[in-house]
């Protein structure tokens, strides 16, 4: 008995060390950066720039000054998500489903291979595609004139597609591989047409993978700065731009930290309210529409 | 009932048929690989109808054909007379119970048994749905499990919620894909007992693929036995069993003692060492000529053991031989006993017997013998 005690005493001693890493990490690199960032939000401005101790909510109501920058986040970003899940779907589905070994093998290659340039070099050639001499050159030639892409919104949306798709199909595929074929041929067996048994089975067997492709690619969009940077061109810019601004070119700390926390915010609260808008859809269809 | 196995009959019916399921001239072609062979077959109304075989001789491919995964390269499927190719599955009146049940793990019981009737067009009423559920469930006996999950299921209840949810539509046809492979040796004799019941109280026309010969004997009125895309013999489970019409079939159905050599013109067989067995031949089977490659089978049950140098009792051949291997089966005992010039032959002695004659060590001598009654001359094809 007392052998069985200290194996578990050592067994739980060794769970501890195993943490340590993580939680220094949490700590050190989360937390306290975050905790700074708030301390700062409710400071001043000191007269050459950076930080100075305060207790103030000006900052706060100075906000609605970089109003633009999140209205462009908080569109675009939505945004640029569906257009991921919807042009990722597709792809996925075939990939997961549709295509033989050969063709997957090398359409996995193709999604994986562009990470394997700089996201900036790959970016930049973006600029060059959008621009006056790219795409709206090639259909001026066809008798579309006058298309301006390069510093759009349009433009951005393409980047945050082109950028964030990878990031969306594999967890969407991964959960459509793991999908029972047989419970496709169950639901056809059960008199369900083709699209039927796609809204009753895979889209819903496919949901955790289509959550969490979602949850990845928006979060990150939320704090996108390289996209509007160089294809919204000083236009359409993000908040990200904003606090590279405030930090960098105004030196006023502590507002850019009300905005990087307002941002915070703004994001737990879209992505409780998505997850209860998903969570609540699913209890429904699982109590089901009789 | 029953009345299949009448090959090569032309059936000219339309709309309606005494067959719920016919096959004429059926191809199945995976590139290559011929999966079902020029395949005729009539699967009679309200019947239980087993496809057996072992894997890779077309059974299930067959069933996938019935019930619309799979399309013939040739030749016509038809279900009540109608023929139903190029008819995708959710337009066929045949519902399956899938092998591994395949039930939807993001709905529960409830809901699984009512997904067929929430297919249809135009929708039955809620009432309806939930009546014709509970019916399905009490069917099975899973009333109270509505709303349970299917991973909170044992491997048996998950079975019945697969048959609810096929039965729930009424279907012309029951398929069963291998349904109790998944299930553990008691509980599939238990299975076997209910689903018999279950297709005699609906009265629906069961078809069963399976590979286990105990299951098809059991359960069914009419055995297809296959073999690579072919037909070999179809016929009640007495009738395969006791008048196979070939070694590949006597084989499969029960066990066997095989004697080879070549067969006699006034009947019998004479094996290599030109020692004559008597036998009769299988009713219906293929005529034999003298000297064609052929086998005696004797059934383990019709062997009989009798201590060395005894009266042969009256049976027509006594062999002597030895005592090799021994297995205690509770009800009888298995004897492996080597006799010289033939090999080692299986004997199934029953308790009784054993009372009366006594029992064997290993390595004794004895003899065999059994009655030329009990002994087929088959084709060894």
């Amino acid at each position: 008995m007392a052998d069985g005690t200290a194996i578990e005493r050592r067994q739980s001693r060794v769970t501890a060390m195993l943490l340590l890493p993580t939680t220094l990490w949490f700590l050190l690199l989360l937390v306290m950066p975050l905790a700074v960032v708030l301390v700062f939000s409710f400071g001043e401005r000191a007269p050459a720039g950076g930080y100075e101790a305060a207790f103030t909510l000006e900052q706060y109501a100075n906000l609605p000054a970089r109003l633009t920058a999140f209205t462009n986040t908080l569109t675009l970003a939505p945004l640029g998500t569906a257009l991921c899940v919807i042009i990722a779907y597709p792809l996925a589905y075939y990939l997961a489903v549709r295509a033989g070994a050969r063709v997957k093998l090398m359409l996995l290659v193709l999604v994986i291979v562009p990470f394997w340039t700089s996201f900036l070099i790959r970016t930049y050639a973006w600029i060059y595609i959008l621009g006056g001499r790219g795409i709206p050159r090639l259909l001026d030639m066809v008798g579309i004139e006058d298309l301006r892409l390069i510093n759009t919104p349009t433009a951005v949306l393409i980047g945050i597609v082109y950028g964030y798709l990878p990031l969306m199909v594999f967890p969407i595929y991964v959960s459509l591989e793991k999908l029972d074929k047989r419970l496709l041929e169950a639901s056809d067996d059960l008199g369900a047409t083709p699209l039927r048994t796609f809204l009753q089975v895979t889209l819903p067997l496919s949901m955790p993978g289509l959550v969490t492709g979602s949850l990845l690619v928006f979060i990150l969009l939320m704090g996108e700065y390289l996209i509007p940077a160089l294809l919204g061109g000083g236009k359409v810019f993000f908040v990200g731009n904003a606090l590279v601004d405030l930090f960098l070119q105004s030196r006023n700390w502590p507002f850019g930290s009300a905005v990087a926390i307002a941002l915070v915010v703004i994001m737990l609260v879209a992505i409780a309210a998505y997850l209860a808008l998903v969570g609540r859809e699913r209890t429904r269809s699982d109590a089901s529409l009789i | 009932m029953g009345q299949t196995g009448e090959r090569g009959i032309d059936v000219q019916t339309q709309a309606t048929s005494d067959f719920d399921i016919e096959f004429r001239g059926v191809t199945k072609r995976f590139g290559a690989v011929t999966a079902v062979q020029s395949m005729d077959l009539q699967v009679a109304r309200g019947g239980f109808f087993s496809f057996l075989g072992p894997s890779g001789c077309g059974k299930t491919t067959s069933l996938r054909m019935i019930a619309g995964f799979e399309q013939p390269s040739e030749g016509d499927v038809l279900i009540e007379g109608r023929s139903v190719v190029g008819t995708p599955a959710h337009r066929r009146p045949v519902n399956m119970v899938f092998q591994h049940y395949a039930l939807f793990p993001h709905l529960d019981v409830f809901d699984n048994v009512a997904y067929g009737l929430r297919q249809r067009r135009p929708r039955p009423d809620r009432d309806t749905i939930r009546r014709q559920v509970g019916e399905a469930l009490e069917l099975v006996r899973l009333s109270g499990f509505e709303g349970r999950r299917s991973w909170e299921l044992s491997g048996g209840q998950q079975q019945r919620v697969a048959l609810a949810r096929a039965l729930v539509n009424r279907p012309t046809v029951l398929l069963l894909d291998e349904p109790l492979a998944a299930l553990d040796r008691k509980l599939r004799r238990d299975m076997q007992i209910e689903l018999q019941t279950l297709q005699r109280d609906v009265g629906i026309t069961f078809v069963l693929v399976t590979h286990d010969q105990e299951e098809a004997l059991s359960m069914s009125d009419t055995i297809c036995i296959m073999r690579d895309g072919r037909i070999v013999q179809m016929g009640g489970a007495r009738e395969l069993y006791d008048e196979p019409a070939n070694a590949y079939v006597a084989d499969f159905v029960g066990k066997s003692n095989f004697i080879a050599g070549t067969a006699r013109a006034g009947g019998g067989l004479r094996d290599p060492h030109g020692r004559g067995f008597g036998g009769r031949r299988p009713a219906g089977g293929r005529a034999l000529g003298e000297g064609e490659k052929a086998v005696l089978a004797v059934r383990p049950e019709t062997v009989a053991i009798l201590p060395d140098g005894a009266a042969s009792g009256g049976f027509d051949v006594a062999l002597a031989g030895r005592i090799r291997n021994r297995i205690f089966l509770g009800e009888h005992t298995e004897y492996l006993v080597a006799v010289e010039g033939i090999g080692d032959m299986l004997a199934l002695v029953p308790k009784l017997a054993e009372e009366e004659r006594g029992s064997f060590g290993e390595g004794q001598a004895v003899t065999i013998a059994w009655n030329d009654r009990s002994a087929l001359v088959l084709g060894d094809d």
